[in-house]
């Protein structure tokens, strides 16, 4: 298996995602027509027979009732009820505009409180727009369609509450806080007062573990996403070890593909005093779980200590991408393309290799002014995984990129290219507006 | 509210009018109306089969399963609360359906390819020999997972669904499906790696197409 690394989780998920792709290519269920039709008139004969005739609904009545009569017998003798639990009920406060499920509060307005029946609140202020989507017995989906909402979902065994904002999904067990949508300036907040969520989006794949105390920016038209501490006047519960230690700084990530997502992230982000006091007692925790906790500057300086040079030619391929990861939010923008050419010189082949061609040209991009550069740092990325993770941002980012550099007719081929590979990329709009500008 | 600020307009959000939206079809179906029980079989049999397929393994006719979604659907309509969510109900009867068929053949020991070891051509029309047989031996890996760990897998891994989209349709919280899947990817990729035609066929594709979902 020569060219299948199989060092890392990353590349063997890879590998088993190539696996899955072949058996989707092969295995569509398609039918002929002819098979089509048949099994159309055999689904509606079958209905046809079975359904709702007089007897078939003494039946089912008698059969129902039956089963209502041994539920009420075992939710006595058990002491809750045997077959189903009722989903969660809500109650909405005015001066709330509701439609049913429809949130809406005008801007002119105070704030409009939903109540939920397990405990649970929402409090959506005023301008904001929202969506009660599903209510299960174990908790919500709610859509934020636009503006500020705050939740506290009340902590029970198996609850389940999902709040999506945007592109983005927060998942919630028993926590409390703020979180901010503006589909306008694509601009997404998330400020945990208490407890922990898990949080989903365009920069977020595989999820990001946020912990109370901590606020998270991502800003979609910037492409970026940061961490910050909180006011601890605002929150409930000790935020990060390593945010104590340093209020001030602030988590930039550029596109943060890998290191703050992932397991290790889920592992180690902190969850309060016991967790902090578990984490003293390890012993030194590697580079990628500072980064996680946030600590930039302690890897940074780690690596100054042991000599840099030391550092980029001996790390670990893990180090290295955390590495890069720490510099790129630390603002050491130097440290950064060292940290990833290093990668590409000796991992070439594995996907951090490949993922730092696209860090590169998002360095050239933004921090380094050299959009030429970053648009053949693109091109590589865009050859190397044609299919890849960052495929659909690398092709976004190279459209504006060449747009800014030669002009929207040269970046109108990209753009169309762009719309029939990623119709609904997080660049579509940008495609769509250049295909159709004179 | 009256009183208490203007009162705005909804948002209107409704398909073109010329297409009839999930939530008509499934507020019709359950009111009975047979034309929508049928409109709702031609908007989703090719994803009831084609999730039925991928669950259960190349080779096996779901034709039978395939009726059987909807016809629990149609027994079980009344229990849609959400109409809008008809997709996300059809899906979850489904997924229980490929678990109960995988339950009874793993019991009456028909979870096999076909006997011959060939997959019908309908299966796989234009597959070439290579990539059929690395289907076919792939799913002998899957056979040998237990029900939920297969369902997992296919989900994510075939089916392209994301995590919490996994996690959702098994019912499951995410991080027990992380760490569910985390499992069971170990162990079909040791098996994978025991399989000298998997490997080949993952040398000769090699590591280029990354790996989304997309």
């Amino acid at each position: 298996m020569s060219h299948w690394p199989v060092s890392s989780q990353e590349s063997r998920d890879e590998a088993l995602h190539a696996l899955g792709r072949m058996a989707r290519t092969h295995l569509t269920g398609n039918v002929s027509p002819l098979e089509e039709a048949e099994a159309r008139r055999r689904l509606r004969a079958h209905l046809a027979n079975e359904p709702f005739s007089a007897s078939a609904r003494r039946k089912a009545r008698l059969a129902f009732a039956g089963l209502a009569v041994a539920a009420t017998v075992a939710a006595i003798v058990v002491g809750r009820p045997l077959f189903h639990r009722p989903p969660l009920t809500f109650d909405v406060d005015i001066p709330i505009v509701s439609d049913r499920d429809y949130l809406l509060v005008p801007s002119t307005a105070p704030s409009g409180h939903v109540a939920f029946s397990d405990g649970s609140k929402l409090t959506l202020s005023p301008g904001g727009r929202g969506r009660i989507v599903n209510l299960h017995a174990d908790g919500a989906e709610i859509g934020l369609e636009d503006g500020r909402a705050s939740l506290d979902v009340v902590h029970r065994a198996g609850a389940r509450w999902l709040v999506a904002a945007g592109p983005f999904a927060i998942s919630v067990t028993g926590t409390a806080f703020d979180v901010r949508w503006s589909g306008a300036d694509e601009l997404f907040e998330v400020e945990l007062r208490s407890g922990s969520v898990t949080i989903r989006g365009p920069l977020a794949a595989a999820g990001i573990e946020l912990a109370a105390g901590q606020k998270l920016i991502a800003d979609l038209q910037a492409n970026q996403l940061r961490i910050e501490r909180i006011a601890s006047d605002t929150r409930e519960e000790a935020s990060a070890p390593a945010m104590e230690t340093n209020p001030s700084e602030s988590a930039v990530a550029s596109a943060t593909p890998h290191t703050v997502v992932g397991a290790a992230a889920a592992q180690s982000a902190p969850r309060g005093r016991s967790a902090r006091r578990e984490a003293a007692d390890e012993a030194k925790p590697s580079w990628t779980q500072r980064v996680v906790a946030g600590d930039f500057r302690g890897v940074l300086a780690d690596a100054d200590q042991r000599g840099l040079e030391n550092a980029l030619k001996q790390s670990t391929l893990a180090d290295l991408v955390a590495l890069a990861d720490a510099a790129r939010y630390g603002g050491r923008v130097d440290v950064a393309h060292r940290a990833l050419m290093a990668q590409r010189d000796r991992f070439a082949g594995s996907t951090s290799a490949r993922t730092a061609a696209f860090l590169l040209g998002r360095l050239a991009d933004t921090s380094e002014a050299q959009p030429a550069a970053a648009i053949g740092w693109y091109d590589r990325y865009l050859v190397e995984a044609p299919r890849g993770e960052f495929a659909s941002e690398a092709l976004g980012r190279k459209l504006v990129a060449v747009q800014r550099v030669s002009g929207a007719a040269s970046a109108r081929p990209l753009a169309e290219e762009y719309l029939r590979r990623f119709p609904q990329g997080p660049y579509a709009a940008k495609a769509r507006e250049l295909t159709l500008s004179p | 509210m009256a009183g208490r600020g203007p009162r705005p307009v909804l948002v209107a959000r409704r398909e073109a009018p010329e297409e009839v939206d999930d939530a008509t079809l499934a507020r019709s179906a359950i009111a009975g109306d047979p034309a929508a029980h049928t409109a709702i079989w031609d908007r989703h049999h090719a994803l009831v089969r084609r999730v039925l397929l991928r669950a259960i393994g190349p080779g096996n006719d779901v034709e039978d399963q395939v009726q059987e979604v909807f016809f629990r659907f149609y027994r079980n309509r009344a229990s849609l609360r959400d109409p809008s969510a008809l997709r996300s109900f059809l899906f979850g009867i489904t997924l229980r359906v490929a678990a109960s068929e995988l339950r009874s053949r793993r019991i009456r020991g028909w979870l096999r390819l076909t006997p011959d070891g060939v997959l019908d051509e309908h299966a796989a029309p234009r597959a070439d020999a290579d990539a059929r047989e690395a289907v076919k031996r792939l799913y002998a890996i899957l056979d040998q997972l237990d029900t939920k760990s297969r369902l997992g897998f296919v989900l994510h891994y075939v089916e392209g669904l994301g995590m919490l989209e996994v996690a959702s349709a098994l019912g499951v919280s995410l991080a027990t499906a992380k760490r569910r899947l985390a499992r069971v990817s170990a162990r079909v990729w040791a098996m994978a790696q025991g399989d000298r035609l998997l490997v080949e066929y993952l040398d000769a594709t090699g590591p280029a197409s990354g790996s989304g979902t997309q």
